[in-house]
């Protein structure tokens, strides 16, 4: 059966929808197989805007709809009126959040629920990352459970393998943590929920972010983020109510074609990183073998797409990686090499800085007795300015001398504290980076296989291969990242990192209105 | 039988570019990844200069390449094109143009012939619509440039042997066809055509050009 087939007249159950993942995965459904039956979104309210008014304005406005509202121009608003309709949820509420009314209506009609919800933040307070990653996906299940059909699609992260090298198979082994040591995660759930409790950390955040950490450690995980979302996989794992698939990518970035080439939203792994390199900043601790492996967003819709048909018709299930390590390798020497000229390309008019333009970046194994680390360049810049301050050389002169050169001794000397208080700043934001992404761009020698998604897209009908086909193995590397890759970070990313915007599409007319839930149950039925 | 076609050949090197192709090594030496690999391999491009001003330019071409053995392929593929958009498509001599455009007006093939590499010189050839480009490639492995080309080479001596196979594979007429060089390296080039021309040629090229009474094209 084709995925269109399969998916036509379906009911799908999605949460996380104003996420980057699944905003594309939503967006490529709609394009790719409009005789999709109902897409519900469960979404959070906020204190400035309904979960309703929050995902129409991403309808109307983000460029991950782009090619729909092109496609369908003024009869947009109806066409995802007709297949979407929004709920106001509350995933760390039981049931999410949602009344009987709409558990009920929801139970008898969904056939898939994906759960794409998550917090990304590599160190956030564990009380958040707990709420979202593993109560959110405990609810969820719980809800799924009470659903005629009961299949969930979760997604999760390549990197829940946490700090181990090597094959990374396409398996969970829910007794031991990397470390290899035996592992309870309901025990380690309450554990950290324990300690982020006790009077010394319960109103102190960063104390809480520093013992998310040191839990992550000492069970082998990289961050709080990816211990989290571990925890979450085993929990689910051990349920026998609910039919799941665990869906595993590993770093998520620019599109290669949907919406369109090089789109992107948020701050990914890779933006920071090639922000760096792009830089001043010449040598990223990196080893030049180790694979950096990242999926363009387009293709881990694909793949969700075709493990969501998979599991409608009942042949997926177990756990299911989206990577490209093991099946087009790239390299962090390549990717950095290939930064590197792509920052020439960009700039072959003369833009930019010509230092940068001609001093390529290259990558750099971590070296613990190094003299010169961005930590003690801090400190310098920190102890320099101090000086700068302190001191007052003009006081040994005459003071007929002192009140003539004063003023301009003064002036020199705020504007030396003001550079040398930005470069400190810079250094120390570099240096907080650098400890955040170490693991994945230096620590590890990972390959993930992604197998079994390779094996659904070679059963895919040669009419269907180039809409859903999980090709990451023909995937030109020096293409994607010179000419999609970095420009897209270049326009979508690199303006978040210095604390600007990135612009919206111009809203769309008619601006989408969808419908209340109730109505379009009713319609359903 | 099918009626046998015309074409025009054209070696870009002297006739459509003044630089030569050891240049082309020379910079990408230059702009290696590493600091202290530029100085390195622009040092052994050095090594090349005396074979070039001996005359022997295909030795100095292949210890140009032989410089660049372990840079990547992404960068020979980037770099080369930036080459050529930097100091090749705005210097295309005038008087070459004029040649490529006569070509066209016979309706000739336009063959572009180089002993620079592709991801050079393919700038070169889109930037005149040329239909075909005969040029070499460097030959790469897992850890880069192996410093030396692939098989089948094109040398500043293009043999009449390798025309004449070029020739039959494309249903071309060589009597009927036109040459354009401009070294010595070229005369087998030109003496296998119907139609040589010695485009700014290099003394010894303009002698044999004399002596067989080709036509001379003078550089303006």
């Amino acid at each position: 059966m084709t995925i269109r087939e399969t998916l036509r007249g379906k009911h799908i159950l999605l949460t996380g929808a104003t996420g980057f993942v699944a905003k594309v995965w939503l967006a490529q459904l709609l394009y790719h197989v409009p005789e999709i039956g109902r897409i519900t979104l469960l979404i959070r309210d906020r204190k400035t805007a309904t979960a309703t008014e929050r995902i129409e304005h991403e309808l109307s406005c983000n460029p991950a709809f782009r090619p729909l509202r092109e496609r369908h121009g003024p009869d947009w608003g109806r066409f995802v009126a007709e297949r979407v309709q929004v709920m106001s949820a509350d995933l760390c509420a039981p049931r999410c959040g949602l009344r009987d009314d709409q558990v009920a209506a929801l139970s008898g009609t969904v056939d898939l629920t994906l759960h794409c919800a998550g917090l990304t933040d590599f160190m956030p307070d564990p009380l958040a990352a707990i709420a979202a990653n593993v109560t959110g996906a405990t609810h969820i299940a719980d809800l799924v459970a009470s659903f005629d059909n009961r299949r969930l699609v979760h997604i999760s992260t390549c990197f829940v393998v946490g700090r181990r090298d090597g094959v990374i198979t396409e398996s969970l082994e829910a007794d031991t943590n990397p470390r290899g040591e035996a592992f309870d995660a309901k025990a380690a759930l309450a554990d950290l929920v324990a300690a982020c409790e006790e009077p010394g950390a319960k109103s102190r955040m960063r104390a809480r972010i520093d013992i998310g950490r040191e839990h992550a450690e000492a069970a082998g995980f990289a961050n709080t983020y990816t211990f989290t979302k571990s925890l979450a996989e085993r929990l689910l794992q051990r349920r026998a109510d609910i039919e799941l698939a665990i869906v595993r990518p590993s770093v998520v970035e620019c599109a290669r074609r949907f919406p369109f080439p090089g789109w992107n939203e948020g701050i990914n792994t890779a933006g920071p990183v090639s922000w760096l390199i792009a830089s001043s900043f010449r040598r990223l601790p990196s080893v030049d073998e180790h694979p950096f492996d990242v999926v363009p967003v387009d293709l881990i819709g694909r793949g969700l797409t075709l493990i969501s048909a998979a599991m409608l018709n009942g042949q997926a299930s177990g756990v299911y990686q989206l990577s490209s390590s093991g099946l087009n390798p790239m390299s962090f020497g390549r990717c950095i090499e290939l930064n590197g000229l792509a920052v020439r390309k960009a700039t072959r008019d003369g833009s930019g800085n010509p230092w940068l333009r001609y001093l390529d970046p290259v990558a750099s194994p971590v070296d613990e007795g190094a003299f010169f680390t961005v930590g003690r360049a801090r400190s310098a810049a920190d102890w320099l300015k101090k000086r700068v301050r302190s001191s007052r050389p003009e006081e040994r002169l005459s003071e007929g001398l002192q009140e003539a050169i004063s003023p301009t001794l003064d002036s020199l000397r705020s504007r030396a504290s003001t550079k040398l208080g930005e470069a400190s700043r810079q250094l120390r934001r570099i240096d907080a980076m650098l400890e955040l992404f170490q693991p994945f761009t230096h620590d590890h020698d990972w390959v993930f296989v992604a197998d079994r998604v390779a094996e659904l897209s070679a059963q895919l009908a040669p009419t269907e291969a180039s809409n859903f086909a999980f090709d990451i193995g023909t995937l030109d590397w020096r293409h994607y990242w010179i000419d999609v890759e970095y420009p897209g970070l270049a326009k979508w990313c690199f303006p978040l990192i210095s604390g600007g915007t990135v612009p919206e599409d111009t809203p769309h007319e008619p601006l989408v209105v969808l419908t209340t839930e109730s109505a379009q149950l009713s319609r359903t039925a | 039988m099918a009626e046998l076609g015309s074409a025009a050949f054209v070696r870009v090197e002297g006739v459509l570019l003044g630089r030569p192709t050891l240049a082309t090594a020379a910079w990408l030496a230059a702009n290696a990844q590493r600091v202290r690999e530029r100085f390195a391999r622009l040092g052994a491009t050095a090594l090349a200069l005396p074979f070039a001003l001996g005359a022997d330019k295909g030795a100095a071409n292949r210890l140009g390449w032989a410089a660049l053995r372990g840079v990547s392929e992404d960068r020979i593929a980037v770099l080369g094109e930036e080459y050529a958009e930097q100091y090749l498509l705005e210097n295309l001599r005038e008087t070459g143009l004029e040649l490529v455009s006569q070509a066209r007006r016979r309706h000739d093939r336009l063959v572009l012939v180089s002993d620079n590499i592709g991801p050079v010189v393919q700038r070169v050839a889109d930037q005149i619509s040329a239909d075909e480009l005969l040029c070499n490639q460097l030959e790469f492995n897992a850890s880069g440039a192996t410093g030396r080309l692939r098989e089948p080479r094109v040398s500043s001596h293009l043999s009449g042997q390798g025309l004449r196979s070029y020739a039959a594979t494309h249903g071309i007429d060589l009597a009927r066809s036109a040459a354009y060089g401009s070294s010595a390296a070229d005369s087998l080039l030109l003496s296998a055509v119907g139609l040589p021309c010695a485009a700014h040629p290099d003394r010894a090229l303009r002698r044999v050009a004399r002596d067989y009474d080709w036509p001379i094209v003078e550089a303006r």
